[in-house]
């Protein structure tokens, strides 16, 4: 028993912070109809660059409120000057869009390498977890303390972002735009800009992902490609667009991945995929998807 | 010296002047040099058969489907490379052909969104919502919950809450009951009362007879005819070879 909860735990933990990276992933692909492949890169940028702060501040509170502005940045300018005016130019085939940010993602991992280990020599970093959250709390279990604060993070996010979709004008304004863009503009909204608002706040949560792994796991060059995967089933899984789905496709893969590796070992390295090929098989729209479109 | 400047400017009343637009999908050209202009106050109807261009004249005035040459006025600016939402907030309303109406949305949330796009009150929304007491009884219900005539009814108050000085429609009667028809037209003409400009497209063309002070007829993309109601009704030519009618 005390072994099935500590692993619950662990999953919903999981669960939690690969939420956060495909949340902004799913309402990106939904609204911009754009496959971005260079989300992990964003959740790199977001770990080193808190990294370097926590260095600068030796504050993690700091480093998780900074960090992930880097991500912002880079996201709304990626968006504003190079995504949108090729899209603009026709480059709007999901592979066009999937081949550079799979690109931007390899280009991020090696500039990365060369700043942080050819030229700096780093090998291993993390942050380190802020005082009151750095050892273990008696819930019934001895369970660590930062992990439930993973946990009530990915929760208040989870519903920040519902209540930002569902009861703001500004949600309306995205909602709108993933049933019918052109609609949206033809109102008077200028929808580059709010695209630009999105793409970066999506990023803002990759970096805030990163982050909050850099003090639970570790930071490494690989970070980005690991957590894209699972990122990218939950999308599928939860179906494209869905806010609603993405979480609870990220708490069926979370829980997948901690419990197999719990009680199935042999599974572990393929449960996840066997899910997302049943997925495709049977539902390919995905738990929550439909066909957006106006009525 | 003044009488060379009006040569060469629109006439004083003109609103929108559109001057030889021509618009291509993809490599398709659809507009052949299509000229129009709707007047102060006025309401102009642009006719024609199924794909005559009508719909795609619209969608380059407002930017949907820029014109790749041609040049168009709305109130003394050029808006001929305008992005389409600032065409909208100079003051252009825009209805499309399926209405555009968001299976998401509740109605109150369609009216929300144009209000903060164009920065307008909740007074603006209520003084709108007068001319369409159906639509302030269903606040809350969702685009896919409305009836046909309800979603048009929503699609033209939504455009209304810009405040234009220009309305755009294409073909607010298609899908709809006769009598709702009737409805639009009414409300279409009491909007037009309260001095808003109408550039109308319409297969129904007794609704926009009833509704036009001109007329211009489009076939493949050229404009064939521009004169008022009157002069269309002594051309039955015109309305046998372009219009299907006699």
């Amino acid at each position: 028993m005390t072994f099935f909860l500590f692993n619950l735990l662990n999953g919903l933990q999981l669960s939690m912070l690969i939420f956060l990276m495909a949340v902004g992933l799913t309402v990106i692909f939904g609204l911009m109809d754009i496959l971005n492949l260079a989300h992990g890169a964003f959740y790199m940028v977001g770990a080193y660059f808190g990294y370097v702060v926590f260095q600068t501040t030796e504050s993690f509170w700091i480093s998780l409120l900074i960090g992930p502005l880097l991500s912002l940045a880079l996201g709304f300018l990626l968006q504003y000057y190079v995504l949108q005016p090729l899209i603009d130019r026709g480059r709007t085939a999901h592979l066009d869009m999937a081949l550079l940010t799979f690109g931007l993602l390899f280009f991020t991992i090696g500039l990365v390498d060369l700043i942080f280990f050819e030229t700096l020599g780093l090998t291993f970093m993390s942050i380190d977890k802020p005082a009151g959250l750095g050892s273990y709390i008696d819930i019934g279990i001895m369970y660590p303390t930062y992990r439930l604060f993973v946990i009530a993070l990915g929760l208040i996010v989870a519903l920040a972002v519902w209540l930002l979709l569902d009861r703001t004008v500004i949600g309306a304004v995205v909602r709108a735009g993933v049933d019918d863009r052109e609609m949206v503009r033809a109102m008077g909204v200028n929808i580059y800009l709010v695209f630009a608002c999105v793409f970066g706040l999506g990023c803002w949560l990759a970096g805030l992902a990163g982050v909050v792994a850099g003090a639970g796991l570790s930071i490494d060059i690989n970070m980005g490609v690991q957590i894209l995967i699972p990122t990218l089933v939950v999308v599928v899984l939860g179906g494209l667009g869905s806010v609603k789905g993405c979480f609870f496709g990220a708490l069926i893969v979370g829980m997948t991945e901690t419990l197999s590796q719990a009680y199935v070992p042999a599974l572990a390295l393929f449960a996840t995929y066997l899910l997302l090929a049943a997925m495709l098989i049977f539902r390919p729209q995905g738990f929550f998807g439909r066909a957006p479109k106006t009525v | 010296m003044s009488s060379m400047a009006s040569q060469n400017a629109p006439e004083p009343d003109a609103l929108l002047t559109a001057t030889d637009m021509h618009t291509y999908y993809g490599d398709s050209h659809i507009l052949h040099g299509v000229s129009l202009e709707v007047r102060r106050g006025e309401c102009l109807a642009l006719l024609g058969r199924n794909g005559a261009g009508k719909s795609t004249t619209l969608r380059s005035i407002v930017g949907l489907t820029p014109v790749r040459s041609g040049k168009i006025t709305f109130a003394d600016q050029d808006i001929t490379r305008n992005p389409t939402h600032r065409s909208i907030r100079e003051g252009i309303g825009y209805v499309p052909e399926d209405r555009g109406i968001f299976s998401s949305l509740t109605v109150r949330e369609h009216l929300d969104v144009a209000l903060w796009a164009n920065r307008k009150s909740v007074d603006q929304r209520d003084e709108v919502l007068k001319l369409f007491p159906r639509i302030s009884e269903r606040m809350s219900h969702f685009g896919q919950q409305l009836s046909g005539g309800e979603q048009q009814m929503l699609a033209i108050a939504r455009a209304l809450l810009a405040d234009p000085d220009l309305l755009i429609l294409d073909e607010p009667s298609e899908g709809l009951a006769p009598i709702l028809v009737d409805e639009v037209r009414d409300t279409l003409l009491r909007i037009k009362a309260g001095g808003t400009s109408i550039l109308l497209v319409e297969q129904n063309v007794a609704m926009a007879l009833a509704l036009a002070d001109s007329v211009t007829v489009l076939s493949q993309g050229t404009v064939k005819f521009t004169g008022s109601p009157a002069e269309l009704e002594a051309k039955p030519d015109i309305k046998d070879t372009y219009l299907g009618i006699a």
